[in-house]
């Protein structure tokens, strides 16, 4: 038996023969298997091949593609306030619990005692060593309650401090940023 | 299909840059599937569908309104791979020249498929998946473009720039390829099974 060639079962199988080769080929088909298997085969790899899904691209392609085609414009002065609002607020919080101490005198009255002589050329500090040797002495039981006090109100003041900045970061990542950023997307 | 693809041109020829990306929504993982059947390596790939996508925009204004977005498109990033593979060292994608019909189209086929093979098996499904993706050189865009993408020949034609016996000849031998190696995994398949069934 003469089996179909190739080429025909390939245009049988889509289906560009002519009629009469058409017909030719169908009943050829009707009594060889081998050649109804070959047909078989070619229509399953056009319909798998067909039904092959797309290659998708990775998230965030055509964010990075814009990016480089739409370049973003420059951000303005209000912008870069705004995007920093948690860290501006943070920032000045700082500055204010620093500025109270160091309004507050009292508060650096111990750090004056050990730090001021090692600030100082040491002739100075002898002198001034001397100086507070007498003042201690004479200020005596009074001064000492003064520096006890003095020394727990700056720890309380350092906890304060580090406590708000805790806050305040925490503010800044969860709450602002993104109520912010959303106000903005809308 | 066209229609929405000529109406966002319209307005990014009009100033509307942004709504470039409802172009590239559109078109992009098809042209990624024809890009990795190119490259057959998906960083390669989407960095050439990046610089493809970015030559179409600044080709945009000189868009020739009688072809389609899509096949305009594809000459791009076929031409983009085309030039990568180049790149990677004689890979030459338009080397294969051959006539559609040499006598070997005339002869019947060669190896028989093994008579005991279910034709509707999902690990048959599988297999042709699989030696899609291994078609050689020009082969596997050509086949992915005519029966992936469903493109008309005239269509590849475009695409391409090759002539159309060209093309019909890559198709021709491509399914042919693809034929040969499904059987011969089947045929292994089968004696493996056959083995088994003795041991």
């Amino acid at each position: 038996m003469n089996h179909l060639t190739t080429k025909q079962i390939l245009q049988f199988t889509d289906g560009t023969l002519d009629y009469a080769a058409q017909a030719q080929c169908t009943s050829h088909l009707a009594v060889c298997a081998r050649c109804r298997k070959e047909v078989e085969l070619q229509k399953l790899v056009l319909k798998v091949s067909r039904q092959q899904p797309d290659v998708a691209t990775s998230s965030g392609f055509v964010q990075r593609l814009m990016a480089r085609i739409v370049p973003q414009p420059r951000k303005t002065w209000k912008t870069r306030v705004i995007d920093n609002l948690g860290n501006v607020f943070a920032m000045a919080m700082v500055l204010a619990v620093l500025g109270y101490a160091v309004s507050n005198p009292a508060l650096f009255r111990m750090q004056e005692q050990t730090a001021r002589p090692s600030l100082i050329p040491q002739a100075v500090t002898d002198t001034y060593a001397k100086v507070v040797e007498s003042f201690t002495q004479k200020a005596n039981d009074a001064t000492k309650q003064v520096v006890t006090s003095t020394g727990a109100e700056n720890t309380k003041m350092i906890s304060l401090t580090l406590f708000s900045l805790l806050i305040l970061v925490a503010l800044d990542q969860f709450v602002l940023k993104r109520y912010i950023g959303m106000k903005m997307k809308h | 299909m066209h229609e929405q693809d000529y109406a966002i041109i319209r307005r990014i020829l009009g100033g509307e840059k942004k709504a470039y990306a409802e172009l590239v929504e559109r078109h992009k993982d098809k042209a990624m599937t024809l890009a990795m059947k190119m490259l057959k390596n998906r960083e390669d790939a989407e960095e050439a569908l990046q610089d493809a996508f970015i030559r179409a925009f600044n080709a945009l204004p000189r868009f020739e309104w009688k072809s389609s977005f899509s096949t305009w498109f594809f000459r791009i990033v076929y031409n983009v791979c085309a030039t990568e593979l180049g790149k990677r060292g004689g890979q030459n994608i338009e080397s294969i020249d051959e006539e559609v019909d040499g006598e070997n189209t005339r002869e019947p086929v060669s190896t028989e498929i093994p008579p005991d093979i279910a034709l509707e098996s999902s690990e048959l499904n599988t297999i042709i998946l699989q030696e899609i993706d291994r078609l050689p050189g020009a082969y596997g865009p050509t086949f992915a473009l005519f029966f992936i993408q469903d493109m008309s020949y005239e269509q590849i034609v475009e695409v391409t720039g090759l002539p159309l016996g060209t093309i019909k000849a890559r198709l021709f031998r491509a399914r042919v390829m693809l034929r040969d190696a499904i059987v011969k995994r089947l045929g292994t398949t089968t004696e493996g099974n056959r083995q088994e069934k003795v041991a």
